[in-house]
């Protein structure tokens, strides 16, 4: 199933993706993990480099421009004979593959990206060139929290860019909204919106589609109604930084917690059994 | 089934295979192994590996440089078949009359020219013109992981640290690399791989460092595998945790990789007022080390060897090689 990743530079793609592979790890070697990953080798190294930057407290110093393809595993006990047979990779009877999702993504900067926001050029007349993004059943809008109210331009972008993928795609596609840097918020912002800064737990999904839904309102207004016919998962993504000699901001390691960068762990745990369940489900159909 | 033992560069392969010698010749001596178990190597080999050996004998580290290393150390286990009737010990159309079961060991320098191109290149493993090294490695059925236990850091951002952290990063690409070569196989059992983690100079890990993650200083017993895993999986999580992933996600490739094996390899040490460092420490006469683990790791190979032979061997056949 293809994923395809949009957001504006510097929205915060590359570190996304890393720390999604980072809890691909951490959720595939918990004690009672049901879950497994895999990649091919050469997204191994790619990516395993990305993540080792962040792990020794340093940005990723290249971005993820290729395509990043994961194999994601969910272990089903009480349905695994059942799906016996409709996949080909691996198992046992009670451990199956179910989704083969390929991370793409895209910048507003790129010129594919940026075509494809020309409404004079339709999507579907170049098929080859949007290929990826045009078959993604799974969108990845990432916004940027710590510039909320200063880029409107990526509502304008990435709503036009929605509404080609939903005029093209004839199936059903899956949005996700994820709220990048979101401990770098302007508090004074979200006072005024009579929001609380800290968002609704995950397993809250009606408050925080509404908490989402005022945000979107005041902000992002055009992704708003782009997605309105959908149902979409909204998740708030940080990690946490601290200042290096110079005043720079870097990624903190806490030491104190295991050796571990500190971020938002559950919300990507939430996302990943979130992709299993479309993938669950769309090979159920099939 | 052939067997890769991998490891970086100072990671204490020299001494794994110095104890490995001693642990062989010990082994043997006991009078239940004696008909049980046998060793060989190709005579440069087996003279390298009993001269790192006599280096510990008199209390010095072995030289990784040694004159008479060959660039790829092989040696072979052997283990008495299981085979009883007449019938089974026609093998092949050939007729054994003492059959041992073997197992082929190579050790690679995971830091080497040769396997440093197919990490580099990790698409590799696609080409039809893999060299001979790499296609060695990617054929092995057991991956022998050697992993320095004195690399262990919780300094991030320090030179150790950084180290650690490649060489996981190093481990799991070979894992995938081996996973994804054997998926092209047909028969599941072909793709069945079995990993084994050594950890190395166990007793300089930071006994802190161990405090930290609830780990008591002594590593269970071998023969508490379940006790012993968690254990040594503790370790990996917090500091090889994409090694430790990359293995339980092998079988999506459908390729089996079985419960991993753990071993810990330490010696005592004293210091050595002439040479002014920590140097091996003797002990009724034998250097001391953990023998019990070593032993361990021989029997595990036993199983394997049983199962699945690269070949067999007649008992003399050993002889007459050293």
């Amino acid at each position: 199933m293809k994923v395809a990743i949009i957001g504006a530079e510097n929205s915060g793609k590359t570190v996304f993706v890393s720390l999604l592979y980072a809890s691909m790890i951490k959720f595939s070697t918990e004690s009672a993990g049901n879950f497994r990953f895999s990649t091919n080798p050469n997204i191994q190294k790619i990516i395993g480099d990305r993540y080792n930057d962040l792990r020794s407290g340093n940005w990723p110093k290249k971005q993820i421009k290729k395509k990043v393809i994961f194999t994601l595993g969910f272990e089903l006990r009480s349905i695994g004979n059942k799906l016996k047979g409709f996949f080909n990779p691996s198992h046992t009877d009670t451990n199956l593959s179910l989704a083969f999702s390929s991370f793409e993504t895209y910048d507003q900067k790129r010129n594919d990206v940026n075509a494809a926001n020309n409404i004079a050029t339709p999507l579907i007349s170049e098929p080859k060139r949007f290929d990826s993004l045009v078959r993604a059943k799974i969108i990845i809008v990432m916004l940027d929290s710590s510039k909320l109210g200063r880029d409107t331009n990526t509502d304008e972008i990435i709503s036009k860019i929605l509404d080609k993928i939903f005029r093209c795609n004839k199936g059903q596609i899956y949005p996700i909204i994820v709220y990048t840097k979101f401990d770098m918020i302007d508090k004074k912002k979200f006072k005024k919106l009579k929001l609380d800064h800290i968002p609704p737990g995950i397993i809250d999904y009606d408050s925080r589609k509404n908490y989402c839904n005022k945000i979107a309102s005041k902000y992002y207004p055009n992704i708003k109604d782009s997605v309105s016919g959908t149902d979409p998962r909204y998740y708030f993504v940080n990690l946490d930084v601290e200042k290096d000699e110079k005043g720079k901001l870097i990624p903190k390691i806490s030491t104190y917690r295991d050796f571990e960068l500190n971020y938002s762990y559950d919300e990507y745990k939430n996302l990943i059994e979130y992709l299993c369940t479309i993938a669950l489900g769309r090979i159920n159909k099939s | 089934m052939p067997t890769a033992v991998l490891g970086d560069r100072a990671c204490g392969k020299t001494t794994f295979l110095a104890l490995l010698y001693a642990s062989q010749i010990r082994y043997t001596d006991e009078e239940t192994n004696k008909e049980v178990f046998k060793f060989t190597a190709e005579p440069q080999v087996a003279s390298y590996m009993g001269e790192l050996f006599n280096q510990l004998k008199i209390g010095h580290w072995p030289d990784a440089t040694m004159k008479g290393q060959t660039s790829k150390t092989s040696f072979l286990f052997g283990y008495k078949s299981l085979m009883k009737s007449f019938a089974k010990k026609l093998v092949g159309g050939k007729h054994f009359k003492n059959p041992y079961n073997t197992i082929k060991f190579s050790v690679y320098d995971v830091a080497g020219e040769d396997i440093q191109d197919i990490i580099r290149t990790p698409d590799g493993y696609l080409s039809e013109e893999i060299p001979d090294e790499a296609k060695d490695l990617l054929e092995s059925r057991v991956l022998v992981f050697l992993i320095d236990s004195q690399k262990i850091s919780a300094k991030v951002r320090s030179k150790s640290y950084m180290k650690m952290i490649n060489y996981d990063k190093e481990m799991a690409t070979l894992i995938s690399l081996v996973s994804s070569y054997n998926a092209k196989k047909k028969d599941p059992d072909e793709r069945k791989i079995f990993p084994v983690i050594v950890f190395t100079k166990f007793d300089m890990v930071p006994r802190p460092t161990l405090q930290a993650m609830g780990l008591d200083a002594n590593y269970p017993p071998a023969d508490d595998m379940k006790k012993r895993r968690a254990y040594a999986e503790t370790i990996l999580k917090k500091f090889y945790e994409q090694t430790l992933a990359y293995l339980k996600g092998g079988m999506l490739k459908g390729v089996s990789f079985d419960d991993a094996a753990y071993f810990f390899s330490e010696v005592q040490t004293e210091f050595n007022e002439d040479l002014g460092i920590e140097s091996p420490m003797m002990k009724e006469e034998r250097i001391d080390y953990s023998y019990t683990e070593y032993e361990a790791f021989i029997n595990y190979f036993e199983k394997i060897a049983n199962e699945m032979p690269d070949e067999i061997k007649e008992a003399q056949e050993f002889v007459s090689e050293f």
